[in-house]
């Protein structure tokens, strides 16, 4: 991607309208994060480190609302990968905080165990249980407090109940066999109900989840091991989803991962020429290089896709080590998030973005 | 990849390397089984024995029913099989009766013949509730599982010269030197004797009997034992001598020879005994009290018993035994003239080992030697109805204590700790129990009849007569301490070359695994001779012998330690090792790994660890938590330690696959970053990341069985069974009608979970649960073994979850622990640019520069190049320099620059670093991060075990200081360095609260006038407050209110504060009659003192 | 005595793994097989997990 040219250009489209413009050497080292074969990365960046140039490194809003631009590379159900320019280091690192700690998901959170002969533990179970991502919309739900009462707001219910026969082979439980529960618990409460009554459950739903939500609420993935069961062995239970944050417990977190690179800048000081450039090529694991023909025999290599740059230092450590820079710039963010299922990745940015607002609000709403 | 393999029939071959760590013990005991037991009762004396039995385990004693090694663990049974002699017992010059003696049960081995589970596969193993590796070799006493330990003894049937300063209190004229010589009888038991140097040149044979050693003049025992002339005596003795040599190589004698020689003569001249009748006579009269069951035999015969019973027990023929002896005088006067070296008896040239099946034989053969003993002066009749199953009993109890009860000590080295309880916790525990690598091996197959083959067919030609000379001249052949024969020595190397071809042939009669000893000439070394061992107990090893055979087949040669010590073993390593073309390497070591152990082997490239590291290593591997067993649930270990989630390492040693420790693994590869990140890593802590733990890392669980049988334990001898209180019908507990907890119920601390009731009262007493952690009940099995079928043995086997916090321990495979400091959030730790992954676990860079653990840093990216490309890596030791010998190809040179390229292809840096980013500032770190997987794993040592806290709580009885101990709730000992910490620190506050406000602050009344603290007394009968000064409470009272009973009066009464013990000093110095004084600085009548 | 029987407790046996139900008092052994060493078995009361 030919971003790099870009980028250049526009960077220095905004410089001149500023009353100053830094030294090249000085604009690198506010721009870029430079990488050398021996000592890997340096540069620095704070408000008031070219003040003395009459630059203002600081961030103000103008200037983000300028500059600031998201470019969206590759989107999947699971998976995706975006470009965040213009924006400092900090708010990028706010979003991926936010997105693997603080945007909730549904995830079980309590076991009914009625029945368990298998060879896992009850305790590893509903380990494994709450493991499992599910396929439901948080932002349906509510939170459930410790005194709250489970009910079709704020609670999922799903029971599990397999057995293995005698004789038969050994079973494998998988997560497809939780079967949703969409009227409650169908477990009693231990007190006997006064005769009449409607039997008490672990649950007091009003309605049908059916009535409420247009697409069942299963798990998202079918083929995840549970446990296996040998003959004669069953397992019996009916377990509760309920809706959290990845920071008290990684299974409610939304994201398998969710970071951010700089993006890499690959340039060269020196021209480099027919064998070195051929070598220099070959050398590259990712293929950031490319030979170009200049005609009569004589070659050169170009830095094709920089953005593929792992930063492995390979050019830099060779022969070529001086004619080779890497840097990277500073604010410019190659953002990738891995869903686990339960939202798209799209959405859960804008679900992250959402969080940080809120908190933003809060913070201004107790300092007024 | 286990799984992979396929057909089951292969899969009993993958378990064929592990079983063979095991073979020693379960060879040792089918000996036992085979003929150690015949061969024993044979040698048992005065009763004739037909035949012993022993018979498989059965269940409740019912013929038909075999009795499976499960059910005794289940039930605190012992895996035992009965046992019987039959003999014949003649009553009075009457005919002879065979009659069966019942001896009791005698514990069968796990996988020894008698074992039902012998032979079985896999699944049939697990059918049985056993483990599809289960190997055996241990017995099963009362549900333990009991493993005897091999002990070191001294090489049998050699006579070793030692230097031992204990030797000179023999008596008057002894010097500190001897030569030693354990002697093995065909049923394994032994008869040590010593000959010892006296100064003036004589020696005496030294031997115990009846727990007294007695010393014989050399020459009588010589002349005892055949019928010989003063002359044969003085010759064979000063044969190795000849005037002809100076101190050359080999001279192993000087001409002082023909000097002790004649004295040793001129003593048995001294008592006027010529003859061996008179000999025999003189040491009859001697040894008739002493010995048992000769009262009535005449004193030669007794003589004869002596030296048959006591005198080289190996040997049978007088000449052979008088032959030994001759040699022992030899090679103890080459050891006073400092011609022969003493042999160390340390070093592992001069050990063999204690096998199981041995030690069994040579213990049962004392019981039963001790059963007639006892039995004698009682009636036949009464021998022929009592069924004696205390013999069975002492060899039960010897398995389940290991303590050796005999009088004779039965020449063992150690009477107690013979057993060892088999921990379970994983499998390097377990392995290291058995503390062998092929080491010992038992070649008890070898009969008699083979030996004499060897000595007739295969050496007649090498063997001739015995010559009377001595070395340089010819070398003795010692056969299993018997010296049968004499070479030239010139010809000697070449007839032990022809000995080692011989014994790699297949059929030549020669045993594969027969010790040739061949002691060169040297000046001043070890004593020469050629020593050939073909006995049992024998450490034995493997090595490739480049002789070569003329077919040119594979040439391992079994070598043992002895003849080790002389050979020329070269290693792929080592290079030529120093030999210069002279002494060419004629054996070659199989691979260099040879000289670790199984654990010691488990550590990838630990020849690039500074050797410590090595060490810590295996010591850590027998502590970690990893996958015990499989058959978990049919398990009853008292503790067993369970991982939740092992994984197989991605770097490995070839050890790792030779021994399917997959099944059995014991860590995590975890993503282990090397920074200093948050100042939580300092001095070994680690950091582990809370999302990892979260999903299931290092998680595991402690799995205890309680065995309760109530019928062991009864209180006042009433009998007590598990009930559920009639009265409270509550529901809330755990506990069901059968007085026992329901399966899966969760219980917490100080809850009850059984219920026991009193048959006498009724009454019910439920036990609580100890401990401060909640605990799972995971199975209960009840056992109906019992008296009158009430409910009253139950296994309980609670689970209790051990999840990662701080302050548990791990370590790498590399000697390198840490202490878990902080489960620190995932959005906070540092994440790789390329990937995003954040590491599993930090640890701090100063671990390595000082500890030199490169090999931890070579799994770090040998890992990470393995999991990318989805293949293990082979981490063998030493394998570099195995591999150039095989092939001069461009292998490179170093572990880096082979794994280098492959992480470098993937787009990783050459030398395993990332870019990463801070989780908390969200800048690139100005530093690239060594990380990569590394396989972790979780030490048993759990805070949760260990935390210690107390504000107030019991105190001791007698100090009324704070008592020490977890277990009792006690405080941590605030000792004498800590005062010093505080005396330093000058804090004198706070070193007055530790010392006296928080221990044994006491307010005492002491008497000012004569200064005494113990004679307070209280002058009204105020019980209140006498209550309050008995429990050492602080009171306000008028002080008046005492009196001192030595001055009658309460003028001088004051209180001081002081500590407890300081009165308790005052009242032990007072029980021995010294009185100690205060002096008040406010007395009435002295002017001024303090305290004193 | 209590009037009301204390319900019965099932155990599986250790051998041929037949269910057997056992009041107190009872002899502890299979019904079927004669074993004599017994399991208890699972009882369907709820236990409550967290699932972390």
């Amino acid at each position: 991607m030919p971003k790099k040219g870009t980028k250049k250009g526009k960077s220095a489209d905004d410089e001149p309208k500023e009353q100053n413009k830094l030294p090249e050497h000085l604009e690198v080292q506010r721009t870029r994060v430079v990488c050398k074969a021996d000592a890997p990365t340096e540069g620095f960046q704070y408000a008031g480190a070219f003040a003395a140039m009459g630059i203002d490194n600081s961030v103000s809003v103008d200037k983000f609302c300028k500059n600031f631009k998201v470019m969206v590379n590759r989107l999947t159900e699971d998976d995706m990968e975006f470009d965040m320019i213009g924006i400092d280091a900090s708010i990028a690192n706010a979003f991926r905080r936010i997105l693997i700690a603080e945007v909730p998901t549904m995830a079980i959170e309590k076991v009914l165990m009625v029945d368990n002969t298998s060879v896992i533990a009850d305790e590893v179970l509903s380990h494994r249980l709450g493991l499992i991502p599910l396929d439901a919309d948080p932002r349906l739900f509510e939170y459930i407090s410790e005194n709250d009462v489970p009910n079709e707001r704020n609670t999922i219910v799903y029971k599990l109940h397999v057995s293995c026969k005698r004789g038969s082979p050994r079973l494998t439980v998988k997560s497809g066999d939780l079967e949703w529960l969409p009227e409650g618990s169908q477990l009693p409460l231990a007190s006997p109900a006064q005769s009449g009554d409607k039997q008490k459950t672990y649950t007091s739903f009003g309605q049908s989840q059916k009535d409420i939500f247009e697409k069942p609420l299963g798990v998202k993935f079918k083929d995840i091991t549970i446990a296996r069961l040998g003959p004669g062995q069953a397992i019996e239970l009916e377990v509760h989803a309920v809706k959290g944050v990845g920071k008290v417990h990684a299974k409610w977190s939304p994201v398998a991962t969710a970071w951010y690179r700089m993006l890499p800048e690959v340039v060269f000081r020196e021209e480099i020429r027919d064998d070195a450039a051929e070598k220099l090529v070959k050398k590259c694991p990712v293929n950031v290089f490319d030979i170009e023909d200049l005609g009569n025999g004589e070659k050169r290599a170009v830095v094709a896709r920089p953005r593929a740059c792992t930063l492995c230092r390979e050019c830099v450590m060779g022969p070529t080590g001086e004619q080779v820079e890497l840097r990277r710039v500073r604010d410019h963010f190659i953002f990738t998030i891995e869903s686990t299922g339960a939202l798209p990745p799209e959405v859960l940015f804008t679900e992250a973005v959402r969080n940080l607002e809120e908190k933003c609000e809060r913070v201004i709403s107790e300092l007024s | 990849m286990a799984a992979g393999k396929g057909p089951s029939a292969s899969k009993a071959d993958q378990y064929a390397a592990l079983r063979e760590l095991y073979r020693p013990h379960i060879d040792s005991f089918d000996y036992f089984v085979d003929e150690g037991l015949d061969r024993m009762l044979l040698s048992i004396r005065p009763l004739e024995i037909a035949k012993g039995h022993l018979l498989p385990p059965k269940r409740d004693g019912r013929v038909d029913v075999p009795l499976y090694p499960q059910e005794c663990r289940q039930a605190r049974t012992s895996y035992h099989g009965e046992f019987k002699v039959d003999a014949f017992i003649q009553c009075n010059d009457g005919p002879s009766i065979r009659q069966t003696f019942n001896f009791g049960h005698l514990p069968i081995m796990l996988m020894s013949k008698l074992c039902h589970l012998r032979g079985a596969d896999s699944e049939k193993l697990i059918f049985h509730g056993e483990e599809a590796t289960e190997m055996g070799g241990y017995f099963i006493c009362g549900g333990m599982e009991r493993l005897v330990r091999i002990l070191i003894l001294q090489k049998r049937n050699y006579p070793m010269g030692l230097i031992r300063g204990s030797f000179v209190n023999r008596g008057a004229g002894y010097t500190d030197k001897a030569v030693i010589i354990r002697c093995v009888q065909d049923d394994q038991s032994s008869v040590t004797v010593k000959l010892y140097y006296l100064q003036n040149g004589s020696a005496r044979v030294g031997f115990w009997l009846g727990g007294r050693e007695f010393l014989l003049p050399v020459g009588i025992v010589l002349k005892a034992l055949i019928d010989t002339s003063d002359r044969e005596i003085f010759t064979s003795l000063t044969c190795c001598y000849s005037d002809h040599y100076e101190r050359g190589k080999g001279i192993v004698s000087t001409q002082l020879i023909g000097e002790r020689a004649q004295i040793i003569l001129d003593e048995v001249r001294d008592l006027s005994l010529f003859t061996r009748t008179e000999c025999l006579l003189h040491l009859g009269k001697y040894f008739r009290s002493v010995m048992e069951g000769f009262d009535k035999d005449d004193f030669e015969t007794v003589a004869e018993a002596v030296l048959k019973d006591y005198i080289f027990v190996h040997l049978q023929n007088n000449h052979d035994k008088f032959n030994l002896l001759i040699f022992m005088l030899q090679k103890l006067y080459a050891l006073v003239d400092q011609t022969a070296s003493p042999d160390n008896a340390d070093a592992l040239q001069y050990q063999e080992a204690l096998l199981p099946g041995h030690l069994i034989t040579i213990f049962l053969k004392d019981r039963l030697q001790d059963w007639l003993r006892k039995s004698k002066p009682q009636e036949v009749r009464k021998i022929l109805s009592k069924t004696s199953t205390y013999v069975g009993k002492a060899i039960e109890s010897m398995i389940k204590v290991g303590k050796v009860n005999s009088q004779s000590g039965l020449d063992l080295p150690q009477r107690d700790g013979m057993t060892i309880q088999a921990e379970r916790l994983n499998f390097h525990r377990i392995s290291s129990f058995y503390n062998s690598e092929g080491a010992i091996k038992d070649f008890n197959q070898i009969k008699k009849s083979l030996i004499a083959h060897l000595v007739g067919a295969g050496m007649a030609q090498l063997l001739p007569r015995i010559e009377r000379t001595g070395p340089p001249e010819v070398l003795h052949v010692h056969l299993d301490g018997c010296i049968v024969g004499s070479i030239a020595s010139p010809k000697i190397e070449e007839v032990v070359n022809h000995l080692r071809s011989l014994k790699l042939l297949p059929h030549s009669g020669i045993p594969e695994d027969l010790e040739v000893g061949y002691v060169p000439l040297s000046l001043g070394g070890a004593y020469p001779g050629l020593y050939l061992f073909t006995n049992p107990a024998r450490f034995l090893r493997p090595v490739k012998s480049l002789l070569g055979l003329s077919d040119g087949g594979p040439s391992i040669e079994l070598i043992g330690p002895f003849e080790q010590a002389f050979m020329e073993i070269q290693c792929p390593d080592g290079g030529d090792g120093g030999r210069n073309k002279l002494f060419p390497a004629t054996h070659e070591e199989i691979h260099p790994t040879a000289i670790l152990s199984v654990v010691a082997n488990l550590t990838p490239w630990s020849d690039h660890n500074q050797s410590p590291r090595n060490m810590y290593q295996c010591q850590m591997a027998k502590q970690t938590m990893g996958f015990c067993a499989q058959a978990l649930k049919f398990r009853t270990d008292v503790k067993a330690f369970h991982l939740q989630t092992p994984q197989t390492p991605i770097v490995r040693t070839a050890t790792y696959s030779k021994y399917c420790m997959d099944e059995f693994p014991s860590g995590t590869n975890a993503i282990v970053a090397v920074l200093s990140y948050t100042g939580y890593d300092m001095e070994d802590a680690m950091i582990l990341n809370k999302s990892a733990v979260d999903r299931g890392m290092f998680r595991g669980h402690i799995y205890q069985t309680e065995c309760i049988d109530l019928s062991a334990k009864s209180r006042d001898n009433v009998m007590e069974f598990f009930c559920k209180s009639n009265l409270s019908r509550e529901t809330t507990t755990a506990i069901e009608s059968d007085g026992l907890p329901r399966i899966g119920e969760k219980i917490f601390p100080n809850e009850l979970y059984y219920s026991v009731c009193n048959n006498l009262t009724g009454s019910v007493r439920p036990i609580k649960l100890k401990g401060s952690e909640p605990a799972a009940i995971d199975y209960v099995a009840v056992n109906g073994t019992n008296f009158k079928d009430r409910l009253q043995k139950a296994n309980i086997r609670l689970r209790r979850v051990r999840n990662p916090i701080i302050g548990d321990k791990f370590s790498s495979r590399h000697g390198q622990k840490g202490v878990c400091s902080q489960l620190w959030p995932d959005i906070d730790m540092p994440f790789s640019a390329n990937t995003g992954m954040r590491p599993d676990l930090i640890i701090n860079p100063h671990a390595f520069p000082s500890r030199m653990t490169i090999a931890m840093l070579l799994e770090s990216i040998a890992a990470k190049a393995g999991s990318l490309k989805g293949k293990f890596i082979d981490a063998t030791p030493f394998a570099s320099s195995v591999k150039k010998t095989d092939e001069n190809s461009c292998t490179s040179d170093s572990i880096v620059n082979e794994i280098g390229p492959m992480l470098a292809s993937y787009g990783f840096n050459y030398h395993g670093t990332e870019v990463m980013y801070s989780g908390v500032f969200g800048t690139e770190l100005t530093f690239e991060i060594f990380i990569g997987p590394v396989y972790y794993q979780r030490l048993r040592h759990m805070v949760s075990d260990k935390f210690q806290v107390r504000n107030t709580g019991r105190i001791d009885q007698i100090t009324r200081q704070p008592i020490g101990g977890r277990k009792f709730g006690g405080g941590i000992r605030f000792g004498e360095m800590e005062r010093d910490a505080l005396l330093a620190h000058g804090a004198s506050y706070l070193l007055h609260d530790r010392l006296h406000s928080c221990s044994d602050y006491h307010i005492a009344d002491v008497c000012s006038i004569c200064g005494s603290l113990l004679t307070a007394t209280v002058i009204k009968s105020d019980n209140q407050k006498a209550k309050r000064d008995m429990l050492g409470l602080p009171t306000i009272k008028p002080p008046k209110n005492f009196a001192c009973q030595a001055c009658k009066t309460s003028k001088g009464m004051e209180t001081v504060a002081m500590p407890y013990v300081f009165r308790y000093l005052a009242a032990e110095l007072a029980a021995m009659n010294i009185k100690m004084e205060l002096r008040l600085s406010n007395r009435a009548e002295l002017p001024t003192s303090e305290e004193s | 005595m209590d009037p009301q029987q204390p319900e019965p407790v099932s155990y599986l046996c250790g051998d041929c793994g037949a269910e057997n139900t056992l009041k107190p008092g009872d002899v502890i052994q299979c019904r079927e097989c004669g074993y004599r060493i017994l399991y208890k078995k699972r009882t369907r009361r709820i236990v409550q997990y967290e699932a972390r």
